[in-house]
């Protein structure tokens, strides 16, 4: 590989324990939690009703807005209501999810021949369309609906599509074993992709030490005229602006997209869940979720989407005790799940179970300069802290705040034990609500503003407020919601960036 | 790409057994009073440090869990003269671990390396006792002898008092020309002890790179700065300057280059600000040998340096990611 991304690091990958067991299926739990917000962007509006009857893949909720994606019924069940909970993702939010008793017979979704027949050609609209009505979304990390990525890949010309393989997270192997199981998909759906948005050439992006996928997938690029390229296995060079760079040799300039430069990264399941939803019209309605760590059968797990935590854990032959931690994510981005009735999302992509840790007791930074060394950003974390800590929005601008994608690199060689990428978080969540408090109360003032003008022109208040659309301040509201969403669940992997 | 997490009290640990071969060579080449100095600064520091902890309202155990005050103590036990006086080893230490350390905030937050800030102090303070003490030796055999010099004061009869940087700047204000410079005059030990102490250090410096505590880039632009110029004055004119390999192993060089102008907290913490930071202080050291008056330049080059990490930091940041400056 001719080009490399600054910083990094070497680790025990820890996935031997896993990236060699066949995906299993886990059991369809007798309740589902389905949550309502799986991804940045709008909540979305149910659309059943308490005690209705569902059918597998049957649409329970969807989005009104742009940027959403709609959620099915995994399995036949009966809608019994909306509960809120805890959900396994980043951070673990509490999310109303729709609560459904599957039905005794309930079966899995039939599964796709994975020895991919050759897809006639479909038209884009078609395809676009199937995309969205089935749900897809970015299966990688952040959960960015894929249909709203490929239409930005329509208006403007795509050099290169990036099919993000590069798993470089620790214990983390749910898109290595899809490659390894289901290549053909992944590779028709890549192909799919690639013709939707008119890419020149189709990069398909592999850890250098994932060599069983590499064997699988590589005939089937080979028909499809897919470039087959391993990159080195420095974590996090998975990461959209790191894998950009070590394959292209360009960077993402800060504030934009990788759609800017001609690029469009999707991650590998991201591609399969493209290739059944145009193909077979198969709704997402489950995902592959690693569970590794401290249970007694570590493995991959084919799990519907609202499967309680504690249901897919007990099948791992997870123990429940006190002295261990269960962590939603790999050992670098992971963070601590707590709540183990909290439902598997369409972004959880693994379950790690971990001895608890002895609480650390930071010492004051010594500004020894390991952080600034392995920063795949390049920032100065050490400077960064200060800024952080006391939260000096300036200073934090000025030394790129924003720009840190939060791999934890910098947490994990600091000598002083300082939790730097979780300060870095709470500054950026601060800023962005301090930014959404300023705008929401400009926008006040305008309709204040407006009002009094109205009134100083004499007219007649209560009809000029009926026919005033009242959607402008949902709107606002909404586009403000979704800013402060997208700086709490920001994430380098397959993640929106900076939209 | 290091990726082996340390933590700091490890660091700390391991920079203190890298001390110790110099240690070693040092009170073999000049005495026990080496030992009386630094146990003495150890001593002083740590109920110093203890103190005010306990001020600031931490509660923990008496040596504080980073072990950072005794690498303090050690550096300034090796940089202060072997037999200085009792009395200015605690102004020293005191100055060090109060002002130039918790003055400025404790462990993280101080601007000037504190033991240099504290040699630095009673260097100007006491010019006379510490320019006549500085590299004395005597090679008494037992350390309580050591220890009542150092209790009593001394009264050296300075029979080989001056070390070979002093014989070259003071003949060299007299325009003696170099080759009437006597070197025999020190004798096969005095004048290659500050030899053996060097490469003693650079031995224990370079564990210390391998092991990833020291940032390669300041030793490597300190001692290359320092041997460049020097190279240069010898060729310009190599009767009245010395050379490279002598400025390398005289004087606090190494223990300078691997263990002084290394300390993490004020030193630049960006690539190309380490590399700047080393060759200022290479180039510092050259012009105070050469033009100074002090024994050696190592302290002051060091704390002028110090005094720059901001702005060297913020003139070598990084590009970041994506950024279009170049
Ligand atoms: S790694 Fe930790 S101690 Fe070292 S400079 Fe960075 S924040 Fe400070
Ligand atoms: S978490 Fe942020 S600051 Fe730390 S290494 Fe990663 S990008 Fe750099």
């Amino acid at each position: 590989m001719p080009f490399r991304f600054n910083g990094g690091l070497k680790l025990n990958g820890h996935k031997s324990a896993t990236a060699d067991v066949p995906i299993r299926r886990a059991a369809i739990p007798p309740m589902l939690y389905v949550p309502l917000q799986q991804h940045i962007g709008r909540r979305l509006t149910p659309r059943v009703s308490t005690g209705q009857q569902v059918a597998a893949g049957e649409l329970l909720a969807s989005c009104d807005g742009y940027v959403g994606a709609p959620i099915h019924a995994p399995v036949a069940a009966t809608v019994t209501g909306v509960v809120e909970r805890a959900v396994a993702a980043r951070g673990a939010p509490r999310q109303q999810c729709i609560a459904l008793a599957t039905s005794a017979d309930a079966a899995w979704p039939g599964s796709i021949a994975s020895e991919a027949e050759t897809v006639a050609a479909v038209p884009a609209a078609q395809m676009l369309a199937a995309i969205e009505s089935c749900g897809v979304l970015g299966l990688g990390g952040a959960g960015f609906p894929t249909h709203v990525k490929v239409r930005e890949g329509l208006h403007r010309a795509v050099d290169t599509l990036i099919i993000n393989g590069a798993e470089c997270e620790p214990y983390i192997t749910c898109d290595n074993r899809l490659l390894q199981e289901r290549a053909a998909e992944i590779a028709h759906g890549a192909h799919m992709l690639a013709r939707l948005v008119n890419a020149h050439r189709t990069i398909v992006a592999l850890e250098e030490d994932m060599t069983a996928a590499a064997a699988a997938i590589r005939p089937w690029c080979e028909q499809l005229g897919l470039t087959l390229e391993m990159v080195p296995a420095i974590y996090p060079v998975g990461g959209e602006k790191q894998l950009t760079r070590v394959l292209l040799g360009r960077e993402i300039p800060r504030g934009s997209l990788p759609i800017h430069i001609g690029v469009l990264v999707q991650n590998v399941a991201t591609a399969a869940a493209v290739y059944r939803a145009v193909a077979h019209g198969g709704k997402l309605v489950s995902r592959v979720v690693t569970i590794a760590g401290d249970v007694a059968s570590p493995g991959n797990f084919d799990t519907l989407i609202g499967t309680p935590v504690r249901a897919v854990l007990a099948q791992a032959g997870g123990r429940f005790e006190d002295d261990l931690q269960v962590w939603c994510g790999g050992s670098m981005m992971g963070t601590p799940l707590d709540d183990l009735d909290a439902p598997v999302t369409k972004t959880t992509n693994a379950l790690l179970v971990l001895p608890r840790a002895p609480a650390r007791v930071p010492l004051p930074c010594i500004r020894c300069g390991a952080c600034v060394d392995v920063c795949p950003a390049s920032l100065q974390p050490q400077a960064l802290l200060d800024a952080a800590v006391a939260l000096e929005s300036e200073a934090l601008r000025k030394l790129h705040l924003f720009d840190c994608i939060e791999c934890g690199c910098c947490d994990y060689v600091c000598p002083s034990t300082i939790p730097l990428a979780a300060t870095y978080h709470r500054a950026k969540v601060h800023l962005e609500e301090a930014r959404v408090a300023q705008l929401a109360s400009v926008a006040v003032r305008d309709r204040h503003q407006r009002r009094q003008a109205r009134l100083a022109q004499g007219r007649d208040v209560l009809v000029e407020e009926l026919i005033t659309p009242p959607a402008a301040g949902d709107e606002l509201r909404d586009a403000l919601a979704a800013a402060v969403a997208r700086a709490r669940q920001r994430k380098p992997d397959d993640g929106a960036g900076t939209i | 790409m290091n990726g082996r997490p340390l933590d700091v009290r490890r660091i700390m640990l391991e920079t203190l057994g890298a001390l110790v071969p110099g240690l070693l060579v040092s009170v073999w080449c000049y005495g026990w009073g080496v030992i009386c100095q630094c146990v003495l600064v150890a001593v002083v520091a740590l109920v110093l440090e203890a103190l005010v902890l306990r001020l600031r309202g931490r509660r923990g155990p008496w040596i504080p869990a980073d072990a950072s005050v005794l690498v303090l103590a050690v550096l300034l036990g090796l940089t202060l003269p072997a037999y200085t006086p009792w009395w200015i080893t605690i102004i020293a230490t005191a100055f060090a671990v109060l002002i130039a350390k918790h003055a400025f905030g404790g462990l993280g937050q101080n601007v000037f390396n504190p033991a240099m800030a504290g040699y630095a102090l009673v260097l100007v303070c006491f010019p006379a006792i510490i320019k006549s003490l500085d590299g004395q030796f005597l090679a008494l055999d037992r350390p309580w002898q050591a220890l009542r010099l150092v209790l009593r004061g001394v009264e050296i009869d300075t029979t080989s008092g001056a070390t070979v940087l002093d014989v070259l700047r003071t003949q060299r204000m007299m325009m003696l020309m170099r080759s009437e410079i006597d070197l025999s005059a020190f004798g096969f030990l005095s004048a290659a002890r500050a030899q053996w102490v060097n490469a003693a250090f650079l031995i224990g410096g370079l564990f210390l790179v391998v092991r990833g505590h020291v940032k390669w880039q300041i030793p490597v632009g300190l001692l290359g700065t320092l041997a460049l110029l020097a190279g240069a004055g010898y060729v310009y004119d190599s009767a009245r300057y010395a050379g490279a390999m002598l400025h390398l192993f005289a004087g606090a060089t190494m223990l300078g280059a691997f263990f002084i102008a290394t300390d993490p907290v004020t030193s630049a913490t960006t690539r190309r600000g380490r590399w700047l930071f080393g060759a200022g202080v290479g180039a510092l050291i050259y012009v105070m040998r050469v033009r100074g008056g002090y024994p050696d330049g190592v302290a002051f080059a060091v704390l002028f340096m110090n005094a720059l990490v901001p702005w060297l930091d913020n003139v070598t940041r990084p590009r970041t990611y994506g950024d279009s400056r170049s």
